[in-house]
């Protein structure tokens, strides 16, 4: 049975479109393919302009920047990605012990739009940076209302000094889902409360790799989490990177 | 709530996520008929209503459900008049003219080759309840509004005088109309006011706010009221269409 009270779409203060910017769902706000292609054929002007339409969907939806649990940028190049990764990200959230689990991708975006955003949050509650001890992530695993967030995590060992794991794409996936588990427990949680799991590798044939992996680490199937496996821009030095969500705080997030 | 996760593409298709799994509520934003491989939209605007269709199709496949657990979809278009085209693909993807979600249209605004782009609310295990009220209906294939579960949505539900099944004369009429026939609504779904969590107002004439405001804040009486999001809209003779929200 749902326990789901409140649904309410979110509007701009300005609505000439009458297009809704996003979703609220009890305290659960949600936005995708939020664009600014108004402000130009620019880049950072676009990737700001969205930025500044991200904190206006929180403060619609009675919120504010520090409920913002995860986003997820894209972009049309990886060449694309560092600006948006870095700078112009870092000018809203500076401090690194508070920002929500962030990841850049790349995909084909519609003609003018040269950026676009989806957002997540969780209204009445803040964020809580985890991290697996010894394994350095520049975008942080969150916890916020009883439900986590990772950015995407990957398969560094901890305490190796930034050394990731061998064995290829099994291997790193391996010690990536081992990272993931680890930082549900640090949540409060344990493998059951995963809800999704993504992985991303460079090319289609790291798929059934990564799922072996996951089978090796949990062979009753209906004890293991669902994978998603999707194609998209990693760094160089990983083969795989995996993203979950979980729910840790019971029905009533 | 623990049945949350992101609508996300299969193996091999673009990664964005575009919809939203809480508990049994699914909501789906900027679907198009967009092939996920590679970019690119057919030609025509039927076939992309059909193409994001199928899109919306395999989305709820992933998660068990399918466009029987569609509820409510919102159409973006070109040309709003272009939903009688749009009309062909919606009565072959949903044939029986009494077990249909309900939709709306409205203008947007496209860069390149898309010619539509949809947001849905599907519910799932749940069974569609088509509300229609007498003399008071739409000329498009689409219920007057849908209740599936636990949830209510509605159409933009239109103001005619329920016992003539007219349009109001004036703002002022439209809005009384509008507000009684969701009255009829909620009161066909057994559910009442209290339930409702958002209103949307679409008025043509800025000088009609007040009225429509007046008709929305009176039901909700001392309860604490839900939101009214006003849009300004006109088509043709309707001045006020008012469209809700409701989970109880």
């Amino acid at each position: 049975m749902s326990s789901i009270r409140r649904v309410t779409e979110v509007y701009p203060r300005a609505d000439p479109a009458g297009i809704p910017m996003g979703l609220r769902v009890d305290r659960q706000v949600v936005a995708l393919g939020m664009g600014a292609p108004e402000a130009g054929p620019d880049l950072g002007r676009q990737a700001r302009a969205v930025f500044r339409a991200m904190r206006e969907l929180m403060e619609r939806a009675g919120g504010g920047l520090e409920n913002i649990a995860k986003a997820t940028a894209y972009v049309s190049s990886a060449e694309e990605r560092e600006p948006v990764n870095g700078t112009w990200w870092e000018e809203v959230f500076p401090d690194l012990g508070d920002k929500p689990a962030y990841k850049v991708l790349v995909a084909p975006l519609p003609a003018g739009r040269l950026i676009e955003l989806d957002v997540m949050a969780v209204l009445g509650a803040t964020r809580r940076r985890i991290d697996v001890p010894g394994v350095p992530a520049r975008d942080p695993t969150v916890e916020i209302g009883g439900m986590v967030f990772t950015s995407r995590v990957h398969g560094t060992v901890p305490f190796t000094g930034d050394k990731v794991a061998e064995g290829g794409v099994e291997g790193q996936a391996a010690q990536a889902f081992r990272n993931v588990l680890k930082l549900v427990a640090l949540a409060g949680g344990s493998a059951k409360d995963i809800v999704q799991l993504t992985s991303f590798g460079r090319s289609p044939g790291y798929a059934e790799a990564a799922r072996q992996a996951l089978a090796a680490m949990f062979p009753d199937e209906d004890a293991r989490p669902p994978l998603t496996t999707l194609t998209n821009f990693i760094p160089a030095k990983f083969e795989v990177m995996v993203e979950m969500t979980a729910v840790v705080g019971g029905r009533d997030n | 709530m623990r049945g949350f996760s992101e609508l996300i593409g299969a193996p091999q298709g673009r990664p964005e996520a575009l919809g939203l799994r809480a508990d049994d509520l699914v909501y789906g934003s900027g679907v198009t008929g967009r092939d996920r491989r590679t970019g690119r939209c057919a030609p025509g605007l039927l076939r992309q209503a059909d193409d994001a269709l199928s899109a919306v199709e395999e989305y709820l496949r992933d998660i068990s459900g399918s466009l029987d657990n569609v509820a409510r979809v919102s159409f973006f278009l070109r040309d709003p008049r272009d939903i009688t085209k749009v009309n062909e693909v919606w009565t072959a993807r949903f044939p029986h003219s009494q077990n249909r979600p309900t939709y709306k249209f409205m203008r947007g605004q496209f860069a390149d080759e898309e010619e539509v782009r949809l947001d849905f609310f599907a519910v799932l295990g749940q069974e569609r309840n088509c509300l229609y009220l007498p003399k008071v209906a739409h000329g498009n294939p689409i219920p007057m509004a849908v209740r599936m579960g636990r949830y209510l949505f509605s159409s933009r539900v239109l103001p005619f005088d329920p016992a003539t099944g007219e349009p109001g004369r004036d703002g002022p009429e439209q809005a009384r109309f509008a507000a009684a026939n969701t009255d009829a609504i909620l009161r066909m779904s057994q559910m009442a006011w209290s339930a409702v969590s958002q209103g949307r107002a679409f008025v043509a004439d800025p000088d009609d706010d007040e009225f429509v405001r007046a008709e929305w804040n009176r039901r909700f009486g001392a309860t604490a009221r839900a939101p009214l999001h006003i849009t300004r809209y006109r088509a043709g003779a309707l001045a006020v269409l008012l469209e809700i929200l409701a989970a109880e």
